[in-house]
């Protein structure tokens, strides 16, 4: 779908204070009566077809939608990280169809949340931006037959277009933390221009799996017999190591911050220097780190290293046209994780002046069997303890001499719980 | 003749003799000053009369004369007058709430004074003065005068109230607290709520701008970890909940503290905390990030336990005196010193230890250096559970026996250079002379030693011991591993085995 369809002044409009401040509220109703709309809300139910009914007769009930699309933004994320387990879980088993599925709907719902944060609806054939004044706007111009472009059409796109904006690069950037600074805070001797320069161009390569001319390999996976496709060598071993290179990357730092943003902090400032004549990289991480008020000394070694230091998927995240499942399952996943993460930091932003996280997210772990009872935020980050734990019994069980060997799924459907992507992204040990 | 409005005010002489030298120079704007300059209060309505410090709006009363406002080349930050305001009205940290949550009864009680105790710095101008084109005239000069031998500021003769407007120029200049005067626009015009001032008499323009620069640029701001050492009481104030500052606080110290373990030579863990979370580091280390969670899990958590009285507090983040809520105040160079401390004391009664599983470990390692049992891959000491626990160990029995050892009065003086290894150094000179807290600590360090380290991979595990050490794995593991080491230390006879039993009971365990 060509970006000239979108309004983008309405695309602009949409507003990222109006979600943050809209979600507040429903948290409050979430904490006390277990609800994430009221009743009264039209769109709780049947949204799609209610939504199609309202704007034919152009009756749209607007703060309704507003409240839809600000709820929505954490439970895209949830529903993106945990696709992105079970996708995980697919990888690992080696059913290649179920990963590509599932990885992919876990980059949409991502997609989804980040839009979501910066106020845009998403909405099959209708989408709609949320502005200051809680009012909403369509973002697509209509087509001479009055049809809108479907949402897998449209994501990609509006993102495209929404990651342009200072407001988007901040929201996601100043989440994303080096050490107790943010990569936004770390990079402001430099311009505003180059940071959203940057966060675009981040999430665009994340959402690559999300340009309808790409869908391609999603299609292959859905109509072809699997079996029949090109696997790859990838051992058991192989997959066993990208899992918990994957893993490591969401490994929960203070605030809310996870192991991956100090390599995306390392990213960022090798492409800064380009971009800053005359600079080395060792005097770019030198402004920087004095922006930050970071110990020069604990970070030039690891910022320094260059991208070949980067751990496999982080490496081939920006790659496409695998010559095998195997592979292109590796590349999805990563793109899948790193967009995740984006998306996780800008829903943190969006809550941030929301009360009840904690408690919302301790009921959800129990619900999803995550732990089974009532958790502190430190005691939901503590967990990491036994998926790095169980990651190390898979590495153990399928490392020579004893492998490689195949493990009983209980191991397994253990590393496969991206729920936990989402927990430590929000929660704040 | 009518007595003018006036303030009595201060002189506060300040010049040195290094000063004369100084080239002083009327053309360049820099015409020696005054040997001093006043102190005064005022209300804010009357000093924004004076100074003319208004809001530009359209709807404002009759607009100044660009020409006769010295304070046009100023740009008014709106948000920040705003925010002052605000302050004033209801303190901190209410001020700084998104509305939504102003209007939530919950946070009612976070209300507070918005005292203005810093002074705007002013200066007054002289009859004749120029500014832009426009010269002060002398009904519209303030003056200094003289009342019961104390210098007085005179308002101008012209001068009718709130509302007055100048001939010619305001007689008050603001070099520094514009923003100040700009909050109190939207608020009510009647308040005698006064502002304290500093005012320079005749000050030239380069030196103004000097003065500037020297009120506002060269004072670093302190961190708020640096204000948590500086004010140690802030530690405990709840209020900082409401903004996130605690959570900042114990975040920072505890990033900071891992830093220190990591860079300071007389740490065990110099060099050997895997920093940044990287992977093939050729030998086995607890990550930054598990460093981090475990110090505000124990040294740096403010409460665990049943509240107040009951649980028991992180050295470093709780008041250890119930009664006084009075905190240790150690900088954060002495709580690293400290941390250091009680690990060298680890290593060192390990390295001692000739207790089977340490034996075992240092048999199973080709390489006696560094020491297996206590860095080595098999060693529970050197994982995040291990890490946890001990630390865990050691910060409960040492705040069950603070007051006891006197904690508190160890103090050192603050630098603000809070990153030197030097200070850190100094710091635990310092505490090695503290004999008691030393021996403690040896104590304890040799209590711990006694108990099996191994991880349940270790190689020559029987099954039965295999199971006992596969406890502490995992996430559950940190809570088992503290409380088996304080269970085996309560058994002994000395000050040791009597805070384990204190923190045993405080915990219920």
């Amino acid at each position: 779908m060509a970006s000239s369809r979108l309004r983008s002044a309405n695309v602009r409009a949409g507003s990222i204070q109006t979600i943050a401040a809209v979600l507040a509220r429903r948290m409050v109703d979430f904490e006390r009566h277990g609800r994430w709309l009221p009743r009264s809300n039209r769109y709780r139910t049947d949204t799609v077809s209610r939504l199609e009914k309202d704007v034919g007769a152009a009756v749209v009930a607007e703060r309704d939608l507003v409240q839809y699309v600000a709820v929505s933004v954490p439970l895209h994320l949830v529903d993106g990280w945990s696709f992105w387990g079970r996708a995980l879980g697919a990888y690992l088993q080696g059913d290649f169809a179920s990963l590509v599925h599932l990885a992919y709907y876990a980059e949409l719902r991502a997609a989804m949340a980040l839009l979501g944060s910066a106020g845009i609806g998403v909405f099959s054939q209708h989408h709609f931006s949320a502005n200051t004044r809680q009012t909403v706007l369509e973002v697509e111009k209509r087509s001479k037959s009055g049809r809108g472009v479907g949402t897998h059409a449209i994501v990609w796109p509006l993102l495209r277009a929404r990651a342009r904006h200072r407001e988007s690069a901040e929201h996601v950037l100043g989440r994303l933390r080096g050490g107790q600074a943010s990569i936004w805070d770390w990079l402001s001797s430099f311009s505003v221009g180059n940071r959203v320069a940057l966060s675009a161009r981040w999430l665009e390569a994340w959402g690559l799996d999300l340009i309808e001319d790409d869908h391609h390999q999603r299609n292959v996976a859905s109509y072809r017999p699997s079996a029949l496709r090109e696997h790859g060598s990838s051992s058991f071993t192989d997959r066993v190591e990208f899992v918990s290179a994957l893993w490591s990357l969401a490994e929960p730092g203070a605030g809310r911050s996870l192991a991956v943003d100090r390599y995306l902090l390392r990213a960022a400032l090798r492409q800064v220097v380009p971009t800053q004549a005359g600079l080395t990289l060792a005097q770019v991480i030198q402004a920087a780190a004095a922006n930050a008020g970071e110990d020069l000394g604990v970070w030039l070694p690891f910022l320094s290293a260059p991208a070949t230091h980067d751990p496999l998927p982080l490496r081939i995240a920006s790659e496409s046209n695998a010559a095998d499942q195997a592979t292109a399952g590796q590349q999805i996943l990563a793109r899948a994780f790193l967009l995740l993460r984006a998306a996780g930091a800008s829903t943190s932003a969006s809550l941030q002046g929301a009360s009840g996280v904690s408690s919302w997210l301790s009921s959800f772990g129990i619900q999803r069997c995550l732990w089974s009872e009532t958790q502190t935020a430190a005691e939901m980050v503590d967990r990491w303890a036994d998926l790095s734990e169980t990651l190390g019994r898979l590495r153990s069980l399928s490392a020579p001499p004893s492998g490689p060997s195949h493990p009983d799924w209980t191991v397994v459907a253990g590393v496969a719980m991206g729920e936990f992507g989402l927990v430590w992204s929000l929660a704040n040990g | 003749m009518k007595r003018l409005e006036s303030f009595p005010a201060l002189y506060v002489k300040q010049w040195r003799k290094e000063w004369d030298q100084v080239p002083w120079s009327a053309a360049r704007q820099q015409r020696k000053p005054e040997h001093g300059f006043f102190m005064f209060s005022a209300p804010a309505s009357t000093l924004k009369a004076l100074t003319g410090v208004y809001r530009r709006s359209a709807d404002q009363r009759k607009p100044t004369a660009r020409r006769n406002d010295p304070n046009v080349q100023r740009a008014h930050d709106e948000s920040r007058s705003t925010k002052i305001r605000d302050y004033v009205r209801f303190g901190y940290p209410w001020s700084d709430l998104p509305e939504r949550r102003r209007r939530d009864n919950e946070f009612s009680d976070l209300r507070k004074p918005g005292w203005l105790p810093t002074a705007l710095v002013i200066n007054i101008l002289r009859p004749g003065d120029v500014r832009d084109g426009a010269t002060l005239r002398k009904e519209d000069a303030a003056s200094i005068g003289n009342r019961n031998e104390r210098p007085e500021i005179i308002v101008p003769s012209s001068f009718s109230g709130k509302e007055w407007q100048p001939q010619s120029l305001h007689p008050f200049e603001v070099i520094d607290g514009q923003h100040r005067l700009w909050a109190f626009d939207d608020l009510d015009s009647t308040s005698d709520f006064e502002l304290p001032v500093v005012a320079f008499d005749g000050l030239d323009r380069s030196w103004q701008a000097y003065l500037f620069w020297t009120v506002n640029i060269t004072p670093k701001k302190i961190s708020p970890s640096l204000a948590f050492d500086l004010y140690p009481l802030l530690r405990t104030e709840e209020w900082l909940n409401a903004v996130q500052g605690l959570a900042i606080y114990r975040e920072t110290r505890a990033q900071e503290l891992v830093e220190n373990l990591w860079a300071v030579p007389e740490s065990p863990w110099h060099q050997r905390i895997n920093m940044l979370g990287e992977s093939g580091l050729g030998s086995k280390m607890v990550t930054q990030a598990a460093w981090i969670r475990s110090l505000m899990a124990t040294f740096v958590k403010p409460w665990e336990g049943h509240g107040r009285g009951k649980g028991i507090g992180g050295l470093f983040g709780a008041p250890i005196d119930e009664s006084s809520f009075s905190v240790l105040s150690w900088s954060r160079a002495q709580q690293a010193a400290f941390l250091i401390q009680i690990w060298s004391e680890m290593r060192d009664a390990v390295r001692d230890s000739k207790a089977d599983w340490a034996k075992a470990l240092r048999a199973a390692d080709l390489l006696p250096d560094p020491d297996p049992a206590f860095y080595g891959e098999a060693s529970l000491i050197n994982s995040d559970q291990g890490v946890r626990g001990i630390l865990a160990v050691f910060n409960d029995l040492f705040f069950v026996t603070a007051q006891t050892l006197e904690l508190g009065s160890w103090e050192m003086p603050r630098s603000e250079d809070v990153t030197s290894a030097d200070e850190v150094g100094r710091a635990i000179v310092q505490l090695r002379k503290r004999r008691a807290v030393c021996e403690f600590a040896r104590q304890v360090a040799r209590g711990l030693a006694e108990s099996d380290w191994r991880t349940s991979a270790a190689r020559g595990l029987s099954e039965e011991q295999r199971l006992r050490q596969a406890v502490f794995r995992g996430g559950p593991g940190y809570k088992e591993i503290k409380v088996d080491r304080l269970k085996a230390l309560e058994k002994h006879k000395s000050p040791v085995g009597e805070a384990a039993r204190e923190v045993v009971r405080r915990f219920g365990y």
